[in-house]
């Protein structure tokens, strides 16, 4: 329980998990996984390319953006050599059991994950905490924690690359357009109105639509791609100058891209940058 | 076989959040029905006033309240004052879970760390079906996080858990001390108890034995100096390592790493300038 007699607090902390150790594998062209038992469970999150493993007699297939989980004390190993641009994340967890469950998650064998870019931030809060030897273990259990939740709950959210977007795509077909336009076109300098001319609609009938779906403005979810995408260029391209990822994510106004991105993350680009590229690699 | 299922167990209930941008000057009442507060000042200064207690806390300040029931928490914020505060309640005590002890106002050392996880929890409240378990999660890591600052302490105190210092007293022997010959005995030793009783208490706090953290510590050290010293041959890393014998060095790498460590060395190869990314690369 919460005390704070002698002036501190005191928590309890824990959800059933052990995080074990974590990292970032680059393919090296050539080569297979080793076959092997493990006393863990692992997740493993490819970020590029493509991963074939069997578990037992099971065959496993992951693509990026898509999410793995391995059994312990069953004989995995790979079933294709690596993929020359398989780039994947992974951990090691256990997982204790009799803590009183509240309620239970579902974290399929391989599943798409619903925002690639926060599971990846995760992973390399993990490893940089991991290697510069800050990562005390509440945090890392929680971080695994955050990272199956990433794994299990894709097909609830719309954003979902399958299931749930085939459904999406029924329940809302011009929803669904507009998001892709925006995913194809988010480089250009487009806007409500210009995405309203391309469509041949109103403006604000493609608003009202599209505010029912997402519970955005498509605006915001211009905004939402632009600061995604420019996530990922800050995290991996630490040649680009702030201003070059801001013309590089559809901004012409880079002051503009600060306060949005500033907005939108509560970070500036750079403290962002120098919170997340620490793992950044640069070879292969 | 289709997934994995995990039992939920939270120690802290998140009830709700709030996050005031940077605006005009103004007032917030936020009323709390036996709930703890946290509380995170990104920009400009707050006075925080609940009952008798006031407390006024500049940029980069947190704040922890606890609150009876019907009590409210006003908040007088400066124009251009931007913070979080997260409600959680305290669920009853928890079996084999670790303390973390915090004070009830401190700076925090990286707030960019802390924003950015307390803007991922107001992004996912946000969410039309918000996750219990990342909100859980994430208000875990925040909570560690703001343990970590100076007056906090992952580490419970003594008081608390004898069994938590005894752990961190053999990390640091044994982070002092691992290139030398080293065993568990040797520890126990320097630490004035018994090798049985250090290692249950060693074993209780971090759930493995204290010959497997050496082991780890060792292994750790020797993945960054064969990247590092990569004309060195290994038995000579072994060496450095704490390994007088190099067969014995190979084996247990081979069954920390899943590689020997020739083998780590080559997949990890490239220019100098890659070296610093490739300490945080390691392999699955």
């Amino acid at each position: 329980m919460a005390s704070s007699s002698d002036g501190q607090f005191r928590f309890t902390l824990t959800n059933g998990i052990e995080a074990l150790n974590g990292g970032l594998f680059v393919s090296p062209g050539s080569g297979t996984h080793p076959t092997r038992v493990i006393d863990s469970h692992e997740l493993i999150f490819v970020a590029q390319g493509s991963l074939d493993l069997f578990e037992e007699k099971e065959n496993l297939h992951a693509e990026a953006n898509q999410t793995l989980v391995l059994f312990p004390g069953k004989r995995h190993g790979g079933r294709l050599p690596y993929a020359p641009d398989l780039n994947f994340y992974w951990v090691h967890f256990r997982i204790h059991e009799g803590l009183g469950a509240h309620a239970t998650l579902h974290v399929p064998r391989v599943a798409d994950v619903r925002d690639p870019e926060f599971l990846t931030e995760m992973f390399c809060r993990f490893i940089s905490d991991q290697e510069s030897g800050i990562l005390d273990p509440v945090s890392a259990a929680h971080l695994v924690g955050l990272m199956l939740v990433e794994a299990g709950s894709a097909e609830r959210d719309w954003t979902s690359r399958t299931a749930a977007r085939a459904r999406a795509q029924q329940q809302a077909p011009l929803a669904h357009e507009i998001q892709a336009y925006i995913d194809r076109n988010f480089k250009e300098p487009i806007t409500t109105s210009s995405i309203a001319r391309d469509f041949r609609r109103s403006a604000d009938y493609l608003e009202r639509v599209f505010r029912r779906h997402r519970d955005m403005s498509i605006l915001m979810a211009v905004h939402l791609r632009r600061i995604t995408a420019a996530r990922v260029m800050l995290r991996t391209e630490g040649r680009k100058n702030i201003n070059e990822i801001a013309f590089a994510c559809g901004y012409g106004d880079p002051g503009y891209f600060r306060r949005m991105f500033k907005r939108l993350t509560g970070l500036s680009p750079r403290k962002f940058r120098s919170l997340y590229s620490r793992t950044h690699i640069n070879a292969h | 076989m289709s997934g994995l299922e995990l039992g939920l167990a939270c120690a802290l209930e998140p009830t709700g959040a709030l996050f005031v941008p940077a605006g005009p000057a103004g007032n917030q009442t936020l009323r709390l029905h036996d709930c703890c507060l946290f509380v995170f000042v990104a920009h400009g200064e707050l006075e925080a006033v609940s009952g008798r207690s006031e407390k006024r806390l500049p940029a980069g300040h947190a704040a922890l309240f606890q609150c009876d029931a019907g009590r409210a928490v006003v908040f007088h914020h400066d124009a251009g004052a931007e913070f979080y505060a997260l409600k959680f309640k305290v669920s009853p005590h928890l079996p084999r879970a670790r303390h973390l002890a915090m004070p009830a106002r401190g700076k925090v050392d990286y707030p960019e760390r802390l924003t950015d996880l307390l803007r991922r929890y107001v992004m996912e409240q946000r969410r039309r079906r918000p996750s219990l378990w990342a909100l859980y999660n994430l208000l875990v890591l925040v909570l560690c996080e703001y343990a970590a600052a100076p007056g906090g302490s992952l580490e419970a105190k003594p008081a608390c858990s004898g069994l938590e210092a005894i752990a961190s007293m053999v990390d640091a022997y044994v982070a002092a001390h691992y290139r030398e010959p080293l065993c568990a005995n040797d520890i126990a030793r320097e630490l004035h108890y018994s090798p049985g009783y250090l290692e249950r208490a060693y074993r209780r706090e971090r759930g493995i034995s204290v010959r497997s953290a050496i082991h780890l510590r060792r292994i750790r050290e020797a993945r960054a100096q064969l990247l590092l010293q990569r004309e060195v041959l290994v038995s000579e890393i072994a060496a450095q390592c704490g390994y007088g014998d190099a067969a014995y060095f190979r084996r247990v790498f081979k069954r920390t790493t899943h590689m020997t460590p020739l083998h780590f060395r080559s997949i990890n190869s490239g220019s100098a300038d890659d070296l610093r990314a490739r300490e945080y690369t390691s392999v699955g």
